[in-house]
């Protein structure tokens, strides 16, 4: 692994400071994706065509990238230690020095992703506790049925209302929303909830939060939650136009929300057949 | 300790339920838990809840105005709930709303990107 422990040659730059190169390399990959991940994947043409796919390539480079930076700072760590345990000298004070400070830097790094992960982790789980705490007694006292395999329930209610529910894998609807809104459009809206269940969306979109909680400083994390956030409303779309047609999803989004700016992008692009 | 946003609405609003012949503004004060809340705060409290209708008011003699609520406890109840449905103030995505939770900036996104550009 490390490049000391080859025959050292004076036209070697790697024995003018000798350091484990190996994971320097880990990081500079890790830095790579982070600085290219966003130019690359950041498209919104490929969003927009392939909401899948590109949730798939940022999962990937996520994951990656998560892999080179705890390898990397993993080796440096684990080099120094056992530099220390065995009692092995550096060539030179520049090594030592450089080598140190590295080590201190991959510590100070780790710790404070570890920490920012599990405050994060701690924020994500209290806002899910509160939300769940709103909402469950609105499911209890709901009438129950059920749609190929995903409980609906429809909430008495003069709001229009449909959501998906992940903690309770079930949609909510209002009373209200089934009896003013055609039934096909209803079960175009259904549809699209049910796709947030299918694909676990709730779930991408805690690591989601957990990307930009633990490293929003990062522009590669900003754009990472920004993409689940758009390209799962898009997959749940291009899924309920799959069964009802885009025309129908389009005509639900629009019957349900009139006056919305919200859901005019969307709309185009079911329209646009993109 | 410092009473959270809204729950001193609540308070007022379970004071009102609890009282079905109404209460003044002063009794409303004194059916909240400690710490009490001074009574222009609970009197402004009140006003607000007016202006969204939740409650009203009737003038009494010498002292001053009795109030009640206009809404049942249950009806309250439910409305926030679904409210907790429809409205995600952080985009925490915990539910999936049909409208999605997005913002400005991914509107843009896509606009661009719907327009060519």
């Amino acid at each position: 692994m490390r490049s000391c422990v080859e025959p050292s040659t004076a036209n070697d730059p790697r024995h003018v400071i000798d350091l484990p190169f190996d994971a320097i390399t880990l990081l500079g990959g890790y830095v790579a994706i982070t600085v290219l991940a966003p130019l690359v994947l950041g498209s919104g043409r490929a969003l927009v065509r392939h909401p899948h796919l590109t949730i798939g390539l940022w999962l990937a480079s996520l994951a990656l990238s998560i892999g080179l930076l705890w390898a990397g700072t993993g080796l440096i760590i684990s080099d120094w230690v056992r530099r220390i345990q065995f009692g092995e000298s550096l060539d030179n004070w520049a090594s030592s020095v450089a080598g140190s400070i590295l080590t201190w830097l991959s510590i100070a790094a780790l710790g404070v992703i570890v920490f920012r992960l599990v405050e994060a982790s701690q924020s994500v789980a209290a806002d899910r506790a509160a939300q769940i705490a709103a909402v469950a007694p609105l499911l209890t006292n709901a009438t129950q049925t059920e749609i190929d395999g995903h409980r609906v329930y429809i909430i008495e209610s003069p709001h229009a209302v449909i959501a998906a529910v992940p903690f309770a894998n079930a949609v909510a609807v209002s009373r209200n929303f089934i009896d003013t809104v055609p039934a096909n459009l209803v079960n175009a809206a259904l549809e699209h909830e049910r796709a947030h269940l299918i694909f676990r969306h709730s779930v991408l979109v805690s690591i989601a939060q957990l990307a930009v909680s633990a490293a929003g400083g990062i522009k590669a994390s900003r754009r990472f939650t920004q993409t689940i956030r758009i390209a799962i409303e898009l997959v749940a779309d291009d899924w309920a136009a799959r069964r009802f047609g885009r025309t129908t999803v389009a005509d639900a989004l629009e019957a349900v929300y009139p006056n919305s700016d919200e859901i005019t992008e969307r709309v185009s692009r079911l329209r646009a057949k993109i | 300790m410092q009473r959270q946003r809204g729950a001193l609405g609540t308070s007022v609003m379970n004071a009102l339920w609890n009282s079905p012949d109404g209460a003044t503004g002063n009794e409303v004060r004194e059916a909240i838990a400690e710490p009490r809340p001074a009574l222009t705060t609970v009197l402004t409290v009140l006003d607000r809840l007016r202006d969204k209708g939740l409650v009203h008011r009737d003038k009494q003699d010498s002292r001053g105005y009795r109030y009640f609520a206009t809404v049942q406890r249950d009806e309250t109840i439910v409305d926030s709930m679904v409210k907790s449905l429809t409205e995600s103030t952080d985009r925490s995505l915990t539910l999936l709303n049909f409208a999605g939770n997005l913002t400005d900036d991914d509107r843009a996104i896509l606009r661009r990107a719907l327009d060519g550009k």
